[in-house]
């Protein structure tokens, strides 16, 4: 059924737009709790949560890579470079990486990061299990890094989760918008 | 207290082994297909009671979208192998 914006406008106090997309964003489908659509939002919500905490089931919680921390969970710091022995007039690059690179490196962080605090928590867990736990005994990581389908396949899950938040968050700010200008 | 910290550790070792379905990874596109038909349609439709029926509509189109790619796919493959 095509959708319709008046068909939404329901008795409930207005909340600017902007702060709609930041609710939805801080937990998914709050958007549309915020606007009276509670059913709409637990059923939104819950779904997008379960589609990204199966993506952790699958894989495990190293499937979500950090910008700026590479496997073992340190932090990438900014580009360093250091004069290159063989032409004085060179800078040769010796670590580092800049947040573009990244990302560039990472893109599906982008999506993922879509779903909110989730996300940052699930990075931060996936950073303390890319640790060791003993790194005088051992330098095995908490977790191991899953491979081929079972890292693709959750990588998916996350990333849809995160797209699917963006949608959702989308959709309710542009209802608020309507409400408040009265469509 | 013990079992709730061995409940808590069985609960989190969830989350740190990918779970052991190799060769039967395409079962993993069911809920992944239902989630975002759920989600889909619960933007789409007008009154939540309709969200049910819908979303098993799109769920179901999605699946045979899946089928017909993946048979074109296999198509391409078989004539680029003769």
């Amino acid at each position: 059924m095509a959708w319709s914006a008046e068909a939404y406008v329901e008795k409930s106090p207005a909340v600017p737009a902007p702060l709609i997309a930041l609710a939805g964003w801080v937990l998914p489908g709050a958007g549309y709790w915020l606007l009276g659509q509670k059913s709409r939002a637990l059923v939104v919500g819950i779904t997008i949560i379960c589609i990204w905490i199966m993506g952790l089931l699958i894989g495990g919680v190293r499937v979500i890579e950090v910008p700026k921390f590479n496997d073992q969970g340190q932090y990438i710091g900014p580009p360093e470079f250091r004069v290159n022995p063989a032409n004085r007039q060179q800078a040769m690059r010796v670590g580092g990486a800049t947040l573009i690179e990244e990302l560039r490196d990472k893109p599906w962080s982008i999506a993922q990061v879509m779903i909110g605090p989730v996300a940052v928590v699930s990075g931060g867990l996936s950073i303390y299990a890319a640790r060791p736990a003993d790194p005088a005994i051992s330098s095995e990581p908490r977790a191991p890094i899953p491979h081929a389908r079972m890292w693709e396949i959750p990588v998916l899950y996350t990333a849809v989760a995160g797209m699917l938040n963006l949608i959702v968050l989308i959709d309710a700010a542009h209802r608020a918008r309507h409400r408040e200008s009265g469509v | 207290m013990n079992a709730a910290i061995s409940l808590a550790y069985g609960l989190g070792d969830l989350f740190v082994k990918p779970i052991p379905i190799w060769g039967q990874v395409w079962i993993l596109l069911l809920p992944l297909c239902l989630g975002v038909a759920i989600v889909y349609k619960a933007i789409r439709v007008r009154e939540m009671r309709q969200l049910p029926k819908a979303a098993i509509g799109v769920f179901f189109w999605i699946l045979l979208g899946m089928i017909g790619a993946a048979a074109a796919l296999l198509l391409i493959v078989w004539l680029a192998g003769r």
